[in-house]
């Protein structure tokens, strides 16, 4: 399967692991074949200082070429390249970049900044893939990723060894993680993306364009529906590409499937939702917004703060920390210029405590770092490698705890808190109590920061605009009441207060209402409203008549302030309406008022209603009834009955003893609260003591990464170690040589198999000195010779006598060194050498035999030479016929060696024999006749008698003349017909010559076979008979 | 030569033995044979009177020390002719005289003459 991307670039896929992410890697590469088309990196956290063998490890898993990366290597389709131990490696137009590094690397990332550079070079054809791996490395690069558009996986739990999920987790976490799949899945996607390029390739043309701007508009009403979110105002570039990317991954390259598929799925929409939402945490996102901090807000923030003041920023849902440093590098900016600057504490929370440990760490890929001036990256950051550090005093602004907006209670006091892009996530309903409570975390007039696309929404009162374009407020100055509302009903999500004071949103001021506050404000009776437990939630104006401020801890609670003479049947009024949920009144009670003036009061508590609250409000009004008394007139009103004045002084002394009573209780109440108060100071402590062990937890899992690592190298080498072992084992096995290893005090060490049945060792032998067990290894000269071998240092070779089983050992004595040049032990080797011993022997026999064969043939030679001497009369003559005779022995001794001393067959040796003479004048036949080599020799030497008598006198000195050679085979006796014709006419000679003395000589003598001559005038003709023997 | 010296001459070899026949009948000596065998050897000296031999040690693959046994039983000296050196023979020989092969005619006459003298 080829896949072939339409144009000539091809996705380049970084993987990052921990070295126990091996096993993950295996199945990752299972499922990817070696044609994909894609170019892998790997990048994994390594020990530094050892080499690894990861690239082997891996090419085992595929079939395309892993290699180990170079410097300014280009990266290829259909290859896989590791990075090498202890380098940064980076990319750069499609080169990688390699560079040494220096003695730190326990704290760099190398995920994060191959990743960074991978998005900054590849764009959309980057892919992050994030396996097993135990730190927080890899979160940061895959945003960059996706940032630029690229592909993003998480390995899921899988049973490929997801031993150690915190990259992944993180990963996942920052929800920017495209596909979370099991490794073995990812391999099919990566085709599926592979292959999606060429899908699209059609939108990259013009009408695909047009058609892709047209579905805007829809994209944008789908979006809206669902999230409440308007795009338009969006960069269409931007938003386009986002869609396009989406498409890509839905494997959906027309424009209208894929508005069906918006229409059909909720999750697709949220995907796309989310896509168009990256981007946002960044290092001074939006730029101008910024400086708007910069010069307005934070200088006002900071004016008038001395030493012994603090600044509290707020900034939840901080995710990795971008925005958070961004604040605190301005607050230090500012801080700067002061002489004696304020504290600032920057409380960055989120509820994914994954994403804080990254933000904790503060170390970033520097190209996440574009937004940030070179001024404030010399002031703020240390450069580490290619990632970027946070420097510490800006570090230490800033406290991170995990913290929900919705759920925990919020951080109160605050100056600043700034939430860009976080509420864009919540539905409406949420953000609308979300507005509510950064109200109260805030002092009166602290400063509420959101993102471009976000609103305070109808909570146009609780503060006003400061920037509308760059969504800056302040928070208005509210009553105590408002506050403890939304404590209240923080649970319910309702706000009491929420629609009532505000009639028309948009306006903060409109006529009507500041009409009503006024006629309130002037004519209304003074009203309260408190909770089921009597705290205040809301004053009216003019209650100062009724309530007072008492001496000691604030308090909230109504009938703590309440005037002493009212305050019983206050008590008793809200007691009443509380249980019975009805209004109830009390009337003429008597206040006294300074200067002897009594004046009667009416009190009326009631149920609020329409508040329509969980948690029921009662509104108490306080009327004045009737003008101011004087005491005196008092005393005259009918309300007071002569005689009674001693119940009246008994009541009264009642009332004071439940009133003491009643204070004692407020007053224990008090003391609890400051209780509670101390204690939520002592869990902020808490929470600086909670990030200083989540720091030493990041320092601990470093540690436990570095100990797997070297664990998995370990676990690596011993496999080797098994492997050479088990290698050596069977070399010992296949070798069959007796080995046994002795130490210093000739103590057995170990021994091989052959060893053990050579020697009779049992493996309970090891371990035994060699002098406890006697048999063949006790010969005589063994201890001098292991002796001999400690002093010098070097081998010995001797050879043991032939044993009684007729075997040939060799000993080999051996020094065992070490590494230190030092001897340990000695190494004693018992080699079979029979065979080579039988082998000198044979060679001895050989030799002698050549050296008689030699002598032999020299012996017939010079006979040869005298018998012809003495037969031939001149030298020429002599000469001729000696080296004819010769050259006819060598011919003999040549076929015969090359049949190696066997059997010669006759027709062949007539053939060479008579050759010379021309073979058109001679017939030839008989059977297949075989002669042993001595019988050749002689039979050799006949033949060439005959030949050369035939040719200078007989059959063949003519050429008229014709031979015909006839032999049979009976019963092992041999005969052969040598009948010459047509040569000059033959007499029988007086005297026979030497040539056919010789023949009688060899057939008779030598063969003891019988021969005749007949000279008949045509031509000679010999018959010879012999035996050829078994 | 008032008796001619007999001696028979074994020789595998039928040139060579031709050479020692031709070179010991040069000097005056009777030699008998030669024969090319163990059995026709045995044959030969039976009940003949001889005065010393030449034995060829290898004859065509038989060796030829029934006859030296038998000659060494007479009291008849002799020399060995061998392609062996003096090592190769068999112990009880170690004395005997071995004139290695090639021979040289000389060499064969004196030897034969240091025989006869100590005959």
């Amino acid at each position: 399967m080829v896949v072939v991307v339409g144009s000539n670039r091809f996705p380049i896929v970084g993987i990052g692991a921990s070295a126990d992410g091996i096993v993950a890697m295996e199945g990752l590469f299972r499922g990817l074949p070696a044609d994909c088309g894609m170019a892998f990196v790997v990048v994994t956290h390594l020990s530094a200082d050892r080499e690894s063998m990861l690239h082997e490890v891996v090419g085992r898993y595929t079939n395309m070429p892993v290699v180990v990366a170079e410097d300014r290597q280009i990266v290829d389709a259909g290859a896989v390249y590791i990075m090498p131990h202890n380098v940064i490696m980076t990319i750069a137009d499609g080169r990688l970049l390699l560079r040494k590094l220096d003695d730190k690397p326990r704290t760099h990332k190398p995920v994060d900044i191959f990743f960074g550079t991978l998005a900054n070079d590849q764009g959309e054809y980057a892919v992050g893939i994030v396996l097993s791996g135990g730190d927080l490395d890899g979160t940061l690069g895959i945003k960059a990723i996706k940032k630029h558009g690229g592909l993003t996986i998480a390995q899921s739990a899988d049973h490929w060894g997801r031993r150690n999920p915190h990259m992944p987790d993180s990963a996942i976490a920052s929800g920017l993680i495209d596909l979370t799949l099991p490794a073995e899945d990812i391999g099919a996607k990566l085709l599926e993306f592979c292959r999606s390029f060429d899908l699209l390739a059609d939108l990259g043309r013009p009408d695909g364009e047009k058609a892709l701007e047209d579905a805007k508009p829809q994209i944008y009403e789908i979006l809206r529906a669902h999230s409440g979110h308007d795009f338009s105002g969006y960069k269409p570039n931007n938003f386009l590409r986002r869609v396009r990317r989406r498409m890509q991954l839905a494997q959906l390259p027309q424009v209208e499937t894929y508005l069906d598929r918006l229409r059909e799925s909720r999750d697709e929409v949220d995907r796309l939702f989310r896509d168009l939402l990256i981007n946002v945490t960044d290092f001074f996102r939006d730029t101008d917004a910024f400086k708007m901090l910069e010069d307005v807000v934070i200088p006002e923030m900071l004016a008038g703060r001395g030493a012994n003041d603090t600044v509290r920023i707020w900034v939840p849902g901080c995710a990795t920390g971008e925005e958070v440093y961004s604040i605190g590098m301005l607050m230090r900016e500012r801080m700067d210029k002061m002489d004696a600057p304020p504290r600032v504490t920057i409380f960055a929370t989120d509820i994914d405590v994954p994403m804080l440990g990254v933000a904790r760490a503060g170390r970033y890929p520097t190209t996440l770092l574009e937004n940030v001036t070179p001024e404030r990256r010399a002031r703020f950051f240390t450069n580490d490698g290619n990632s970027a550090v946070v420097v510490k005093d800006l570090r230490d602004l800033c406290v991170f705890s995990p913290h929900s907006v919705i759920k925990d209670p919020p951080f109160a006091r605050m100056d600043l808190v700034s939430c860009r892009n976080l509420l864009i996530y919540f539905g409406a309903e949420i953000q609308d109590r979300v507005i509510p409570t950064f109200h109260y975390a805030l002092k009166p007039g602290g400063f509420l920061f959101l993102g471009t696309a976000e609103s305070i929404g109808r909570h146009g009162d609780l503060f006003v605009p400061l920037d509308t374009r760059h969504r800056i407020f302040r928070a208005r100055e509210r009553s105590a009441a408002l506050r403890m509302n939304l404590l209240l009903t923080a649970n319910d999500g309702k706000n009491p207060f929420g629609k009532t004071p505000t009639v028309n949103r948009d306006a903060p001021f409109p006529l009507r209402q500041v009409v009503e506050s006024l006629v309130l404000a002037r004519y209304s009776p003074a009203h309260v409203v408190v909770n089921a437990d009597g705290d205040v939630v809301y004053y009216s104006a003019n209650t100062g008549r009724y309530l007072e401020a008492r001496q000691g801890t604030p308090t909230r609670h109504l009938l703590g302030m309440a005037r002493r003479d009212l305050r019983l049947e206050l008590r008793r009024a809200l007691h009443d309406c509380i249980e019975r949920g009805e209004r109830t009144y009390r009337e003429s009670i008597a206040l006294e008022e300074p200067g002897e003036r009594v004046q009667y009061v009416n009190i009326t508590v009631e149920p609020l209603a329409e508040c329509g609250s969980d948690k029921p409000l009662f509104l108490v009004l306080f009327e004045a009834s009737g003008p101011v008394l004087i005491r005196r007139d008092k005393q005259h009103d009918g309300h007071s009955v002569d005689g009674m004045a001693d119940v009246e002084r008994e009541l009264r002394d009642t009332k004071e003893l439940l009133q003491s009573t009643i204070e004692e209780y407020e007053t224990a109440l008090e003391e609890l609260k400051s209780s509670n108060e101390e204690l939520v100071s002592v869990n902020e402590a808490s929470q600086s003591t909670n990030e200083e062990l989540e720091a030493s937890k990041e320092e601990m899992r470093w540690l436990n990464e570095e100990l797997n690592t070297v664990n998995a190298e370990l676990a690596a080498k011993v496999d080797e170690l098994d492997r050479a072992s088990s290698d050596l084992k069977s070399l010992y096995e296949s070798t069959e040589i007796a080995t046994v290893f002795l130490d210093m005090n000739l103590v057995i060490r170990s021994f091989t198999p052959a060893a053990s049945s050579f020697f009779n060792f049992r493996p309970s032998d090891i371990g035994r000195p060699l002098t406890d067990l006697a048999g063949r290894l006790d010969h005589p000269d063994l201890k001098h010779h292991i002796a001999e071998v400690f002093r010098r240092g070097e081998k010995i070779e001797h050879q043991l006598a032939r044993d009684e089983l007729g075997v040939h050992y060799l000993v080999r004595l051996i020094p065992y060194q070490t590494g230190m040049a030092k001897i340990e032990g000695v190494v004693i080797t018992f080699i079979d050498v029979t065979t080579i011993a039988e082998a000198e022997k044979q060679q001895r026999v050989l030799i002698a035999e050549l050296n008689h064969r030699v002598k032999n043939m020299l012996a017939v030679v010079i006979s040869m030479v005298n018998q012809t001497a003495r037969r031939q009369s001149t030298t020429d003559e002599f000469s001729k016929s000696l080296i004819g005779r010769l050259y006819a022995m060598s011919r003999a001794y040549g076929v015969l060696s090359r049949e190696n001393w066997n059997d010669v067959a006759l027709e062949e040796l007539l053939r060479l024999e008579l050759a010379p003479f021309g073979l058109d004048q001679i017939s030839l036949s008989g059977p297949d006749v075989r002669l042993k080599p001595q019988q050749g020799l002689t039979m050799w030497m006949v033949i060439h008698e005959l030949a050369t008598n035939a040719a200078k006198y007989g059959g063949l000195s003519q050429p008229s003349g014709h031979l015909q050679v006839d032999w049979t085979l009976d019963n092992r006796n041999f005969r052969l017909h040598w009948q010459e014709t047509g040569g000059p006419p033959v007499h029988e000679p007086t005297k026979i010559g030497f040539g056919l003395t010789l023949v009688k000589g060899e057939i008779s003598y030598r063969l003891s076979g019988k021969i005749e001559t007949r000279f008949m005038v045509e031509g000679l003709d010999v018959v010879m008979s012999l035996p050829l023997g078994a | 030569m008032t008796a001619q010296r007999r001696i028979p001459v074994v020789e595998g070899d039928w040139s060579i033995a031709a050479d020692h026949t031709d070179t010991l009948e040069q000097v005056g000596y009777q030699v008998l044979g030669p024969v090319s065998s163990v059995s026709a050897a045995l044959h030969m000296i039976d009940g003949v009177h001889i005065d010393a031999a030449v034995l060829d040690l290898n004859l065509n693959g038989q060796a030829s020390y029934p006859i030296a046994e038998l000659l060494i039983l007479k009291g008849i000296r002799f020399l060995f002719a061998s392609g062996y050196s003096v090592h190769d023979l068999r112990k009880e020989f170690a004395n005997a005289r071995l004139l290695p092969k090639p021979i040289d005619n000389n060499a064969l006459l004196s030897t034969m003459g240091e025989l006869m003298k100590a005959a």
